[in-house]
């Protein structure tokens, strides 16, 4: 059973904030990590693959976007789903964002953990074979 | 002009006048003498012949008296030829010549002779039928009272001579001497009547200006009372003229000073300007800088230095390599529609520059030059403040939210969990209300109504409870936490309140950025009347160059290690101001990456 669950990978210096948005992906059945910054959170991405990445924007030494396409050169993660939470603007346009990093959904903060959760079994769904 | 047509001048016109009417009263004078002179000589030869007439009657009578009147005749003949008479003859009573000068005989008529004058018994006749007007004295002769005849003489009559000739030979000296002293007069009368033409001339002239046109008036040749007058009339209107003309050039002379001190006010003003004033011409080449201009192009206070050289390149030179190409657009575009330009020379300096056109017939342009790096790094810091509150307030936000959702949302959380979440909204609510309470203390800060209010504070307590504050952040790295207090504590007057958030914000700062496992000490010291606590650290440190900024508002370290922790940058400079209104000092000591000490001095009287 725990072999066919979901990994799904929280990213956020914010440790409550990671905290509930991993309780929230463990409610709907996903196998939750939480990763205090980018460099743990490629560390992981690393050692196991995951099958979605929810990541804040705004944190120390490595911003989301800059850890999206770290990600997104790793072996493994070429269509991963990507979902980003974010305080402020965003370095650079929505479009441009989805479009070369193939990032599906960005909330603002605050944000609802039970419709983060939803968008991303949403994204698992449609990106399953 | 009215065209000056020649006159004689009144000096002849004075002399001929004078000369015509002087020639002409000497004429009439001249005929005058000559005519009474005539006269005076006729009536002098007649009473010559008169007398001579008597003597001859009287002699004839004697001669007649004595017998010899043989005698008589030699007598008429001697006296005839001494007396010049034509003739000398004795008339008979008949009317015929008894005797004789010459050879006169006959019967003489005398119809038509009249007597013209009478001297006694002698009379004097003109005689009509003598051609050349002769004068006939007759008077009657007697001897023993028997008439004798009548004694008779023909003259020449002195009358009707030719005699003017002797008055006119009298008359030549006196009138050569009258003549002398009209042509003297006339000399005299031209000298005096010198000036006069001069005038006359100059006065006809001003007659002829119009109303407005200044007088201007010569002096004369001074000979005579006219001319020295007219020369002062002259004198008195040159020196009024000219007197009026000082005041009028002293009027502009004061004008032209009032200006030129206004002048020198402006330009007082523009070379003090704390803003930069530039002037360039249509070539951009500077023609007026003042001491800001110098001082921000230049760093050099003297703007002379500045005069003709092109004010661009100037700025360019002070201009990074990305706002040198800003600039060089902006100075090729027009200059009433380019707006301000920032020109950024490093990260610590950024010009505002300004430029307008000269309203002037030379053209140009007027610059405005600002050193706004304060406003700048005023500007910086504050919009780091704002991302700064704005994160500190989202993510206690988001956290609660988040949690607050997931409780109400779901209800098969177990007890433990929903624990849990409560306290972590309890823990991102007390954040929130602290950091709302450090930024009213900010905001009163700001308009400078920090008060404190200053009681008798037990020293020792107020240490002991700073201390449990402070504890559990240490706890929570697991930092060696130590407290150094001195045996006996005196009693302070202090905002207790103010001082212990201090304190407590200078331990927190400590645990914040130590690692774990490193130690923070408080110490507390009492000197005669100083206060002396402080707050020791083994953490991060503050490089150098930031420690002066330290405790400036909304300032935060570049070093990754504290932009890692949460902070607003008001800490420190909120804690300095308590500090200062305590009438202490806050002061900071540190090395990067070995640890800082911050202390904090309270006087204590």
């Amino acid at each position: 059973m725990a072999e066919s669950r979901m990994q799904a990978l929280v990213v956020d210096d914010n440790l409550a904030l990671a905290r509930v948005t991993q309780f929230a992906l463990q409610r709907i059945g996903c196998e939750a990590t939480t990763a205090g910054n980018g460099r743990i959170a490629l560390d992981l991405a690393r050692a196991r693959q995951f099958d979605v990445v929810v990541t804040d924007q705004q944190m120390p030494e490595m911003t989301g976007v800059e850890l999206c396409r770290n990600l997104r050169n790793l072996p493994g993660y070429g269509s991963t789903p990507l979902v980003m939470l974010t305080a402020k603007g965003l370095e650079m346009e929505l479009s441009t964002l989805q479009e070369e990093l193939g990032i599906r959904r960005v909330f603002p903060k605050p944000f609802s953990p039970s419709e983060v959760a939803a968008a991303v079994q949403d994204a698992l769904t449609t990106a399953a074979p | 002009m009215r065209s000056s047509r020649w006159k004689p001048s009144s000096r002849r016109r004075i002399v001929a006048w004078h000369l015509m009417f002087s020639l002409t009263a000497l004429l009439l004078l001249g005929a005058e003498t000559v005519g009474r002179a005539d006269r005076l000589h006729a009536r002098r030869s007649s009473e010559a012949y008169v007398a001579r007439f008597g003597r001859l009657a009287a002699a004839v009578e004697m001669a007649y008296v004595r017998g010899a009147s043989a005698a008589v005749g030699d007598l008429l003949r001697v006296e005839a030829a001494a007396a010049g008479a034509a003739y000398c003859g004795i008339v008979d009573g008949s009317g015929r010549y008894a005797r004789h000068s010459g050879e006169g005989e006959g019967t003489l008529a005398d119809a038509g002779n009249e007597v013209v004058q009478r001297w006694g018994a002698i009379a004097a006749v003109r005689l009509l039928g003598s051609g050349q007007g002769l004068l006939e004295f007759r008077t009657p002769l007697s001897a023993a009272d028997a008439s004798l005849g009548e004694l008779r003489m023909g003259v020449p009559n002195p009358l009707a001579d030719a005699t003017w000739l002797h008055g006119a030979e009298r008359l030549s000296v006196a009138y050569l001497m009258a003549l002398g002293l009209l042509a003297i007069g006339a000399v005299l009368v031209g000298r005096q009547a010198e000036g006069l033409g001069a005038i006359e001339e100059q006065l006809r002239r001003t007659a002829g200006l119009p109303q407005e046109a200044p007088v201007a008036l010569e002096p004369v040749r001074a000979c005579h009372a006219l001319s020295v007058g007219w020369n002062r009339v002259v004198d008195a209107l040159t020196h009024r003229t000219r007197q009026a003309g000082r005041a009028l050039d002293l009027q502009e002379h004061l004008d032209q000073t009032a200006a030129t001190q206004q002048q020198m006010q402006y330009e007082a003003i523009l070379r003090n300007l704390a803003e930069g004033v530039a002037v360039t011409d249509v070539g951009g080449r500077v023609q007026f800088a003042n001491a800001a201009v110098a001082a921000l192009l230049d760093d050099e206070p003297d703007p002379t230095s500045l005069l003709g050289a092109a004010l661009t390149e100037q700025l360019e030179k002070e201009a990074s390599p990305e706002s040198r190409v800003s600039l060089r657009k902006w100075v090729a575009a027009d200059a009433a529609s380019a707006g301000p330009l920032q020109v950024e020379c490093d990260a610590e300096r950024t010009y505002h520059v300004e430029r307008s056109s000269l309203d002037t017939p030379d053209g140009g342009y007027v610059w405005l030059l600002r050193d706004v790096s304060q406003q700048r790094l005023a500007q910086q810091s504050r919009d780091q403040f704002i991302d700064t509150a704005t994160h500190e307030l989202r993510t206690p936000l988001a956290n609660i939210k988040a949690y607050a959702e997931m409780l109400a949302s779901a209800d098969d959380i177990d007890l433990e969990h929903q624990k849990e979440f409560c306290n972590v909204i309890n823990a991102e609510v007390t954040r929130l209300a602290r950091f709302v309470d450090d930024l009213l203390s900010i905001s009163s800060l700001e308009v400078g109504t920090l008060t404190i209010d200053a009681r008798p504070v037990e020293l020792g307590r107020l240490f002991d409870e700073v201390a449990a504050k402070a504890r559990p952040l240490m706890e929570q790295k697991s930092l060696a936490f130590s407290t150094t207090l001195p045996p006996k504590l005196p009693e302070a007057k202090i905002d207790k309140d103010k001082i212990a958030a201090v304190l407590v914000n200078l331990l927190g700062n400590a645990a914040k950025y130590t690692p774990a496992t490193g130690r923070v000490a408080l110490r507390v010291s009492a000197e005669e009347k100083r206060l002396r606590i402080a707050v020791e650290d083994s953490g991060v440190g503050v490089a150098a160059e930031e420690l002066p900024k330290l405790f400036d508002k909304f300032f935060r370290s570049s070093d990754p290690r504290v932009q890692a922790e949460t902070g607003t940058g008001l800490g420190l400079s909120l804690a300095r101001e308590v500090v200062r209104v305590h009438g202490g000092e806050i002061r900071v000591e540190s090395v990067l990456n070995e640890g800082s000490t911050f202390i904090v001095e309270l006087p204590l009287a």
